[in-house]
């Protein structure tokens, strides 16, 4: 026999001072409550010591397996992008594209120098509308940039120390490029040149940022497989 | 160490923040599991198992919501798969109380056959009410159901081990 105003009760229908009045007059409530109490009693008896006394070595042992063959798939699928890169080592990679990074600021160098120099309008300063144009590009790859940001630059440090090294140097010197171009666009922002190296700084920026986000979703794709 | 702290560990795979998770969660996952599925074996078994969905799912853990809980969800699936894996699954609506066969006389002897009666989701519910002492809110997140489902699961279990128990006091006095 069940009385409704324990379901009301037991549901947080019914706060505990009302439900107790009731019970006071109803018999089948204060049975209820009588056994309840002995049930709950009897439950509670029931939380005792479990001995398990060799099960952290097996979950240990689980675990380290585990992540025996993590490292060893992400190993493996990082000597794969090696091999398919070409024959060049990733580190011989990395030395061709130092003097590449060496001529493309020198040429915003002589850029900026250029830039700086040519005070008066020419055919290569851009008209208003289109410098509006090209400073919304700009705030566009700022906008992505920021984005991929957020989450590339976390992801570096969980590489590899090759990867780690590359992408910190290759961002390194395409930030030396904005900054510079930055600097001589204050003194003179409609020079087109000069926003050119810019934009193209700007790009690859963003290119090598999903780079890093790609490698990285290739780790997790890995990891979810194992 | 606080328990955020220790999550981040995991995050790097750091297994001494594991160990210092199952030191915390040893014995109310042993006795949750064991309450479970009635068995030592397999309650071990799904503790394990809990640790390495753990170590695969870590990642998926959002900062700021009950650590507690999100590894007794872990938990209570590993034990629902053995379950699985044992016999077709049963009736877990807890409106169908009245549908509810009493234990048999041969295991009305104890508590411990009473709650092992029980469908398994009203068993998970009770097992962490009252005898891991949750709040109904983390039986809820725990088991991804309502807070309303939580109360009403409890209710129908007290009102079936009460039974229970009104049987097994006449069965003594005959």
């Amino acid at each position: 026999m069940s009385c409704k105003e324990l379901e009301r009760y037991d549901r947080g229908e019914m706060d505990e001072a009302e439900f107790m009045r009731h019970a006071a007059s109803c018999p089948v409530c204060r049975q209820a409550l009588r056994l309840d109490e002995e049930v709950i009693s009897l439950t509670k008896s029931l939380r005792k010591t479990v001995k398990a006394p060799h099960l952290w070595s097996r979950i240990e042992e689980a675990l380290r397996e585990k992540r025996a063959e993590e490292q060893q798939l992400v190993q493996e699928l990082q000597l794969e992008k090696k091999q398919k890169s070409g024959r060049f080592s990733f580190r011989w990679r990395f030395l061709r594209f130092v003097p590449a990074a060496a001529a493309l600021l020198v040429v915003v160098g002589i850029g900026v120098y250029f830039g700086l120099k040519s005070s008066a309008p020419s055919s290569g300063l851009l008209a208003h509308k289109a410098l509006a144009r090209v400073e919304k590009k700009e705030q566009e790859y700022m906008r992505a940039i920021k984005d991929l940001e957020k989450q590339a630059l976390p992801q570096i440090a969980d590489l590899n120390l090759d990867f780690v090294f590359f992408y910190r140097t290759r961002l390194e010197t395409i930030d030396a490029q904005i900054e510079q171009c930055r600097e001589a666009l204050a003194l003179n922002p409609a020079n087109a040149h000069i926003r050119r190296y810019l934009i193209a700084a700007l790009r690859e920026k963003k290119e090598t940022l999903a780079e890093v986000l790609s490698l990285e979703d290739e780790d997790t794709k890995l990891r979810r497989s194992i | 160490m606080d328990e955020e702290a220790i999550v981040q560990k995991c995050k790097r795979g750091d297994l001494m923040a594991y160990r210092m998770i199952y030191e915390r969660y040893e014995q109310p996952f042993l006795r949750t599991a064991f309450r479970m599925l009635g068995r030592q074996q397999e309650a071990e078994d799904a503790v394990q198992d809990t640790f390495l969905k753990l170590y695969r799912g870590i990642h998926h853990y959002k900062s700021g919501t009950r650590f507690s809980s999100y590894i007794f969800r872990i938990l209570i699936n590993s034990c629902y798969d053995v379950l699985r894996k044992r016999s077709p699954e049963v009736s877990l609506d807890p409106e169908k109380a009245g549908e509810y066969h009493q234990p048999s006389s041969e295991i009305r002897h104890s508590i411990k056959e009473a709650i092992a009666a029980l469908p398994d989701q009203m068993r998970a519910c009770f097992v962490l009410f009252a005898i891991e002492g949750f709040k109904q809110e983390e039986i809820a997140e725990a088991l991804e159901i309502k807070v309303g489902t939580v109360k009403a699961t409890v209710h129908w279990a007290k009102a079936r081990l009460r039974t229970w128990l009104s049987a097994s006091r006449k069965e003594e006095k005959e």
